[in-house]
């Protein structure tokens, strides 16, 4: 008996409307394993099985063709000597009604739950044939004998399952399998596995992109030496591309969290040895010996190129240099801004090198000098915050004073804390 | 009664010899850390009082005296803004070195103006009191105007002294039982008698 699908299929390739819905099994098979056949293969085949035939098929004598009146063999669709379409009147009126009527009747003849064929049209390439008086031995072998012969001009997968039957009211009883049961997690594995290969294959992919990458970086290092030692070039262009180069690579391979393995601490410290490295690369001596964590981390995802890091890994990575014994530190200034220095650029440190910058410049120019956070900026190198967090914090600590105009803040040498004036004296004499 | 005269800018300070902090930029920067502040803050009464003293300005009204040199520094182009002023005067208020005087009209949440004590009414008494005795004016009876703008006082720190201060220091001396005010009949404070020092 003919399933729905079967028919669908049949009338989507050929064009053809189902006549011989409920009987076709022959056909039906035929249409599915290859759709694309000729009908001609659709006859040989149907002559090839005429012993295990259904009951029902072998009880008709066939019908007539309405054109030619040949009588065809029942389970034809169109009429072997003229192609006309059949229609088979001979069919047990139920099985006529109820194939024309509704389709959904076909569940009635296989009690086994259908499921949605639309969707598994395209995944199920196999046919699953049940027999329940015997005779699939010969079916098989015949079935043999007729790919063998046939020239097949696609492959196809044909996985013939035999088993016990499971309808009673056919012999054999074509079913397109639902994704159920044994086979379903047959199918399942199958379709798991292949997803796995594709994933290895698109992981392949990735790794020989990074590898192209290690090679693009290499090449432009290579650009760099050969214009460093050539004559003759601009020096911009030569420092540009070294700092490009720079910038690109990193000395050593990139720290990934899959391959650091073993747990995240180990990542973590991974991370922060090549922060370390990193840094130590005249990175932090570009900037003065001190960076806030996001120009950090712009720059080190940067370098990396690809597999960027997250800013929680980062800063994790970061918050365990001190444990490391790494010789920078993370400094988080009053207002929350948190920056990257070196480890000796303590606090302390850092406001000397600041006062006396600003008590040179006065003694140089014989009077109080103030000093914008742009001045610092140029002066040392930090970014404009880092030296407003640098200028409050020695504000903070008394050193400094501010002034604050219309022309912005202006930082001085704090003279007011220990400015003595006793005006009485001084003004009155007494 | 005596008037309170308001002092202007120019005629004032001329030549008041201005300490060099005054010069310092910073120094009109109400400053955030707070130790530098407290510094900050004595420098600027001192300066006040010192100001006050030297041109004789016994009260201060904020609206005004904002604009007075002794705020604006024209050489370094800095001024001390107002709310600053204003918590100067209030930190000065706190230490008894000056007293607002209570608002008026529509500004009478607002301080204003205050009195400067860059002497402090105790030490205006005794100024006094040594006046009267120098003077042989004991048992004698004064008006307040006659204290503040007579013949006698010509010379004398409290020359022109804001009335309010003179009636604090008249206070002063009262509690000691060195004075006591004399009411003409319409119960107006007419005098004071000073009985000199025991």
């Amino acid at each position: 008996i003919c399933s729905y699908s079967n028919a669908m299929k049949l009338v989507d390739i050929d064009g053809l409307p189902p006549p011989c819905l409920a009987c076709g099994i022959r056909p039906a098979i035929s249409v599915i394993e290859q759709a694309r056949e000729t009908m001609a293969g659709i006859y040989d085949r149907t002559h090839i099985y005429p012993a295990p035939l259904p009951v029902e098929v072998q009880n008709e004598s066939g019908f007539a063709c309405p054109c030619c009146t040949f009588v065809n063999h029942p389970s034809l669709l169109q009429c072997e000597i003229c192609g006309a379409t059949l229609v088979s009147k001979n069919l047990p009126p139920t099985l006529l009604d109820n194939a024309m009527k509704d389709l959904v009747i076909n569940e009635r003849y296989s009690p086994s739950p259908t499921p949605p064929m639309q969707n598994n049209n395209e995944d199920i390439d196999y046919i699953k044939i049940s027999f329940r008086a015997g005779g699939e031995r010969i079916f098989l072998d015949r079935l043999k004998i007729v790919l063998q012969d046939r020239i097949w001009e696609r492959k196809t997968r044909n996985i013939i399952t035999v088993g016990a039957a499971l309808d009673r009211r056919s012999n054999a009883t074509t079913h397109l399998l639902p994704k159920l049961g044994i086979h379903g997690l047959e199918i399942q594995s199958v379709k798991e596995s292949q997803r796995n290969l594709e994933l290895m294959r698109s992981l392949n992919d990735l790794e020989s992109l990074m590898q192209k990458a290690k090679e693009m970086v290499s090449l432009a290092e290579t650009f760099a030496t050969r214009l460093s030692n050539a004559a003759g070039v601009p020096r911009e262009a030569r420092t540009a591309l070294l700092e490009s180069s720079e910038a690109l690579s990193l000395s050593s391979p990139i720290v990934m969290r899959e391959i650091a393995g073993n747990g995240d601490d180990t990542f973590y410290a991974e991370l922060a040895r090549q922060l370390a490295e990193f840094l130590d690369n005249g990175v932090l001596v570009k900037e003065g010996g001190i960076l806030t964590l996001f120009d950090l981390y712009a720059l080190y995802n940067r370098a990396r190129g690809l597999s960027l890091i997250s800013p929680k890994d980062f800063y994790k990575a970061c918050s365990i240099f001190e444990k490391l014994r790494l010789p920078f530190r993370l400094r988080k200034f009053r207002t929350g801004v948190i920056v990257i220095q070196e480890a000796y650029y303590s606090d302390d440190a850092v406001n000397r090198m600041i006062m006396d910058w600003i008590k040179k410049g006065s003694s140089e120019k014989g009077a109080q000098v103030g000093v914008t956070a742009q001045d610092v900026n140029r002066r040392f190198g930090w970014s404009v915050t880092i030296a407003l967090e640098e200028l409050e914090t020695a504000e903070d600590s008394g050193n400094l004073t501010r002034d604050s105009s219309v022309e912005g803040t202006r930082f001085y040498e704090n003279l007011i804390n220990n400015f003595q004036w006793n005006w009485k004296r001084d003004v009155f004499q007494e | 009664m005596a008037t309170f005269k308001s002092p202007t800018a120019t005629s004032q300070s001329a030549s008041f010899p201005f300490p060099s902090i005054y010069s310092f930029p910073p120094f009109f920067t109400r400053q955030p850390n707070g130790q530098t502040w407290t510094s900050q803050l004595s420098l600027w009464s001192s300066l006040i009082l010192a100001y006050c003293r030297y041109n004789r300005i016994w009260r201060i009204d904020l609206n005004t005296a904002i604009g007075w040199d002794l705020f604006n520094n024209k050489d370094i182009n800095r001024s001390l803004k107002l709310e600053t002023c204003r918590e100067i005067l209030d930190s000065m208020v706190k230490k008894g070195d000056a007293e607002w005087l209570p608002g008026s009209g529509t500004n009478a949440a607002k301080n204003a103006s205050a009195i400067i004590y860059w002497r402090r009414p105790e030490e205006w008494a005794n100024i006094i009191a040594d006046w009267i005795d120098s003077t042989g004016q004991k048992n004698a009876i004064l008006t307040l105007y006659e204290i503040a703008e007579g013949d006698l006082s010509l010379s004398q720190d409290f020359r022109g002294i804001d009335s309010t201060i003179l009636r604090k220091a008249l206070d002063v001396l009262i509690r000691r039982g060195q004075a006591q005010i004399m009411k003409s009949a319409d119960g107006e404070e007419a005098g004071v008698k000073f009985f000199g020092t025991q």
